[in-house]
């Protein structure tokens, strides 16, 4: 939708070169920005490996397409100002001002209708998307594991295979999942990219994230909050296995299924 | 009369004495919006970190209570230097003398307040370091303290100001702006000792009978139960 | 006595003219400060010899002398002193404190005027841009390539922490400082801010402040971001002392300034200055300080309880004592979110001055632009935890503050909608202030974007502590913001220095500048999504394309604001001597001759109609008009609204 003021040339506002012009330049931008929206952030967030990164990246192509027409409008009007009704040189005191508008119209309504419309949308969606990945119903119960970050390792530890403990996350793959996580020492943040996850490490605290892995791979996890000297170096990987390498793993590690 | 002659002078009427008195009047409320913001934030503070009960060692039994008496009494002595203050502000007729005793006695009694509040955090039988607890209650005080230490430096300039006569009426704003922010530190001791109050029923123990506890409040041994330590 | 004479105070008897007073400047005051800090170093580490938090206690109680040392020698205490014992400072001494007949030493010393104070502030905001921005450009070349050893992690982390915190406080600084001060008092139609001497004093503590803030990078420096969160500040080296006195003496600093400027603008405003008929940079100032007033002692709260945990051993974040980190973060963030909108209002309020007047055309819909910031301000202080939605404090809170955080986005869509009406049709002089408009809409709209995309809260599970945050965090601040201010300097240049900016290096740095930023932080954009977190030395080599094209762009970025530097010093030593209104703008500021007099307006004006009537028919005079005021005429009731 183009934002206009009433025109002294045409009598409808949609007749007027300036709105033909601008709606002409926000349809090609909108429709770039389309396409950026479709393609550039499943093609750098990568193959989701969990439920919870499909809505991620769903969620973040839904908002970036939605998001499109607005900043084309932005700059339309941008481009179309500069181009139709710039002066050159430089100004003088004897140059005539421009037009009196202040602005009493009803583009103003409408643009705050528009903007309130899309936040609502914005809401209703980030509310559902937020449901399904803080509550998932989840049809089998869920795998605990306990992770443990401290200055500067992340350890994980099997309550339901005995108590094995591991300094690489292993997951059965289409399993939902839940981790508790907590810090020995200070603030950390346990995140895996691929699977949309994140959740500080408080000490003394414990929280939770879940998610249910569908892709078998190997997968960074990382620490998302600095934490000292080697933050940076606080990675480890998870390997998201079938159900029997899991089991078979857990085996190896002295634990039991 | 201070910097506000060079301000906003007309070409030849002086500026009334109310509009600088209004202009500080509004800069002085300002500054104890900041203040008030930091007294909540204390208050949050403590009412939050009691509220979560981190690992149940916001306040630990067996560690002392710090006594309810001690706060009600330095805001009770704070009130009622404000009030002789205000009497001095507020008489009819506005003779220096009348003003200058309860201008004496307002800042006497915040220096009382000032003397009691130190001899509070002297008393309090506990250490700032041993938990959450004893760490906040001993930081609204200290904060009272810093309070108490400004106040004490307006009043005695405003004391000294009236008896060399450089600030002539009871009624001049310097005298009615110091007044604001008396009111204002005893608002914020109200808050400081609500909050404690208010806190104070389910922390603290009875301690063990060997270990008596001086200064410290008994709680009711039926609102100890050990899923609130 | 009648009761009007007992509202007269007696004129100031008691004190003698000058003294002490007019003999302290900056070199009296770094004197005293080296003084009482080495007196308190040694005092205070004698008094703390067996303290277990010996280190930090010596090192606090060194900076705090410091500061007050160096604020007394420059005699920022000569007034509440002489007041308390009743020897007022005479008519002479003001005069002298606000500069006269001083020349250049008047910047030297403890001066109110504010004009000068707002030329304090523009060269203090240049200083700290400058000493972020070196350190930005050191953070980037480590980040060239995915191991580059650069830099050591301890210098990398400090470095980061550094950066962040120099450049936040010159961001909320750089607007409301130099062009608060020195314009909104002529743009009101006053002769100077209601409290002269507490301007200089906010200034003259930020100054304080610096050597203190950087005394950190030799105390070990910092290992937490600019954040300072807890437990890791607990375990910091004496560095965190540093970056928690910068801090106080910053905070104190901004709510004297806070009161300050929102007296005078409420009160100062010249006769028939209606509140319909404000400048909207003016609304932009107060809606900052208003904001900052009872945000920033939510910072001081948190830094104060994180000494008392480092200097005393209290338990207010070790979780072991009943502690809790999230208590720092909420006080944190209950003044980290409202302050980037007091670093964003300012800039964006003085972008939509300028478009009126570049594009010669009245504002569009005031009522909106006022609306939309009085909104931005309410709704800031109702959002602070979407900061924290990775956290895990309130779970059940996430929610409600996605509400509050998206519909933010709704006043902030009004100010586009105000800028864009005012270019809608103009008459657009494309000069280097109306460029930055330009630059800032496209900025802000990526910046915008990207935060609606981080108010989401399963997206934001994913993004939080990722480098798209960086990103985000950069466009908006620095995008919007220091462009804005950007703009403003190169508007109000000709007013504060008398002479004209420098045309083509203004426009070669511009451009540099912004092909560079946007270079530098869509690179980061893109990193981000990969999946590389913030704050770390090294990363993947699966990020550097992005990392690679971040410090390229950064390079530029380097540039050019060495080049507005040059710009700005060559142009204000021999640049083209200004005429008194180059840019035929209506505001008051532009009716004050160059260089503007001391006491700003020979008479004060009467204001008959706002200051955007561009392209309406000039009936009887234009607005304002300085009113011819007759020597009898009645002035005394000081009418203000």
């Amino acid at each position: 939708m183009s934002e206009t003021e009433l025109t002294r040339k045409a009598s409808h506002w949609w007749q007027s070169e300036d709105a033909r012009l601008l709606g002409g330049l926000w349809a090609v931008f909108t429709v770039l920005g389309v396409i950026f929206a479709l393609i550039v952030p499943d093609h750098l967030m990568g193959r989701s490996a969990s439920n919870t990164m499909t809505e991620v990246e769903r969620t973040f192509t839904a908002f970036s397409v939605a998001s499109a027409p607005v900043a084309a409008v932005v700059w339309a009007l941008l481009v179309y100002s500069l181009w139709k009704w710039r002066r050159r040189g430089d100004w003088t005191p004897d140059d005539p001002d421009g037009p009196p508008l202040r602005g009493h119209g009803w583009a103003t309504g409408l643009w705050m209708f528009a903007s309130s419309a899309l936040c609502l949308f914005l809401l209703v969606w980030g509310l559902a998307a937020l449901s399904s990945v803080d509550s998932p119903a989840t049809a089998s119960t869920p795998l605990e594991i306990d992770v443990t970050g401290q200055q500067w390792i992340w350890t994980f530890s099997y309550p339901d295979n005995g108590g094995v403990e591991s300094e690489d996350l292993y997951l059965p793959v289409n399993r939902p999942v839940v981790f508790r996580v907590t810090s020995d020492d200070v603030i950390h943040s346990f995140w895996v990219p691929a699977m949309g996850i994140k959740v500080d490490a408080n000490p003394g605290m414990t929280t939770t994230t879940q998610t249910t892995p569908d892709r078998l791979g190997v997968y960074h996890v990382k620490c998302a909050e600095l934490c000292g000297l080697l933050h940076a170096d606080m990675e480890t990987d998870a390997h998201v296995v079938s159900s029997a390498d899991f089991d078979s793993w857990a085996s190896a590690q002295g634990g039991s299924q | 009369m201070s910097t506000e002659s060079l301000v906003n002078k007309e070409a030849l009427a002086p500026e009334e004495p109310e509009d600088f008195g209004e202009r500080w009047r509004t800069g002085v409320i300002l500054i104890i919006v900041a203040d008030a913001s930091f007294v909540v934030a204390l208050s949050f503070a403590f009412l939050y970190l009691r509220g979560i009960n981190t690992q149940t060692s916001f306040h630990p039994g067996g560690t002392g209570v710090a006594s309810l008496w001690w706060p009600w009494i330095v805001t009770a002595v704070m009130f009622a230097s404000f009030v002789a203050y205000r009497f001095g502000l507020e008489a009819h007729e506005p003779g220096r003398r009348h003003f200058l005793n309860a201008g004496v006695v307002g800042v006497g009694g915040m220096a009382a307040a000032l003397v009691l509040n130190v001899v509070e955090m002297y008393r309090f039988p506990f250490h700032v370091v041993d938990n959450a607890y004893s760490s906040a209650v001993w930081v609204i005080a200290a904060g009272n303290v810093f309070h108490l230490v400004i106040t004490v430096f307006l009043g005695l300039g405003i004391v000294i100001r009236v008896q060399r006569r450089v600030t002539r009426g009871a009624r001049d704003w310097h005298v009615r702006i110091v007044g604001i922010w008396y009111a204002w530190v005893c608002v914020a001791a109200l808050i400081g000792a609500i909050t404690v109050t208010v806190a104070n029923g389910t922390v603290g123990c009875p301690l063990p009978p060997d270990q008596p506890d001086p200064g410290a409040r008994s709680v009711l041994a039926s609102s100890c139960s050990s899923s609130t330590r | 006595m009648t009761v009007a004479e007992t509202y007269k105070t007696d004129p100031v008897k008691g004190g003698p003219d000058g003294g002490i007073m007019r003999r302290l400047n900056v070199g009296t005051g770094i004197a005293a400060g080296i003084i009482l800090a080495f007196v308190a170093h040694r005092v205070v580490g004698h008094l703390a010899d067996d303290h277990v938090h010996q280190v930090d206690v010596r090192a606090t109680a060194t900076m705090v002398g410091w500061a007050i040392g160096f604020m007394a020698g420059l005699g920022a205490f000569t007034g509440p002193f002489r007041w308390m014992v009743g020897k007022d400072l005479t008519h002479a001494d003001e005069l002298f404190l606000a500069g006269k007949d001083q020349g250049i030493g008047r910047y030297f010393r403890f001066t109110t005027d504010h004009k000068v104070v707002g030329i304090q502030y523009l060269v203090l905001t240049m200083v700290m841009l400058g000493a972020g921005g070196t350190m930005a450009m050191l953070i980037r070349t480590d980040l060239i390539s995915p191991n580059s050893g650069f830099l050591g992690p301890q210098t990398y982390n400090s470095l980061v922490g550094l950066h962040g915190l120099t450049m936040i406080l010159a961001t909320i600084i750089m607007v409301t400082g130099p062009f608060g001060n020195f314009v909104v008092p002529l743009m009101i139609g006053a002769r100077d801010m209601a409290f002269p001497r507490l301007n200089a004093l906010s200034l003259w503590l930020l100054v304080a402040m610096l050597p203190v803030l950087y005394s950190a990078a030799f105390l070990g420096g910092i290992p937490m971001g600019w954040v300072g969160y807890t437990p890791i500040a607990d375990q910091g080296p004496a560095g965190v002392d540093a970056y928690m006195v910068a801090i106080l003496i910053f905070a104190v600093s901004t709510a004297v300034a806070g009161a300050n400027i929102t007296t005078t603008i409420v009160t100062m405003r010249a006769r028939g200055m209606t509140w319909t008929r404000t400048p909207i940079f003016v609304y932009g100032v107060l809606a900052s300080v208003v904001l900052a007033l009872p945000a920033f002692p939510m910072f001081m709260a948190a830094e104060i309880l994180l000494l008392v945990d480092r200097l005393m051993g209290g338990g207010f974040y070790v979780p072991n004592r009943g502690g809790q980190p999230w208590l720092y973060q909420n006080l944190f963030w209950l003044m980290g979110h409202p302050e980037v909108y007091v670093i964003l209002i300012p800039a964006v309020a003085a972008l939509m001055e300028l478009t009126a007047v570049f594009a010669r055309k009245p504002l569009y819909s005031f009522r909106v632009a006022v609306l939309s910031i009085i909104a931005i301000v309410g709704l800031s202080v109702t959002v602070w935890a979407h900061h924290m939605f990775a956290s895990g404090w309130a779970p059940d809170l996430n929610g409600p503050f996605m509400l509050t955080t998206e519909m933010i986005s709704i006043p902030t869509g009004g100010l586009f909608l105000v800028i864009l009406g005012t270019l809608w049709r103009g008459r657009i002089w494309t000069t280097l202030p109306l460029m930055c408009t330009y630059a800032m809409l496209w900025n802000f709209i990526i910046g915008g974007i990207t935060g609606i995309y981080l108010s989401d809260v399963p997206l934001d599970y994913q993004l939080h502590g990722s480098m798209f945050v960086t990103a985000h965090f950069h466009y908006t601040l620095m995008g919007a913001g220091l462009t804005g201010a950007i703009g403003a300097m190169a508007y109000w240049f000709p007013k504060m220095t008398g002479r004209m900016l420098g045309k083509t290096s203004g426009f070669v740095s511009f451009w540099l500048v912004q092909i560079g930023f946007n270079v530098t932080f869509l690179g980061m954009f893109m990193v981000g999504m990969e999946g590389q977190p913030r704050r770390v030395v090294h990363y993947d080599a699966a990020y550097h394309t992005g990392n690679l094209i971040s410090t390229i762009g950064a390079y530029f970025i380097g540039t050019g604001m060495l080049i507005l530097l040059y710009d700005v010093i060559a142009s204000w030593h021999h640049g083209a001597v200004a005429p008194i209104n180059p840019w035929g703008a209506k505001t008051l500021e532009w009716t004050v001759p160059n260089p503007v007099p001391l006491e700003n307006f020979a008479v004060l004006p009467v204001v008959t109609e706002d200051a955007y009537g561009y392209g309406e028919p000039a009936e009887a005079e234009p607005a304002p008009v300085p009113a011819r005021v007759g020597a009898g005429s009645d002035q005394g009731e000081g009418a203000m609204t």
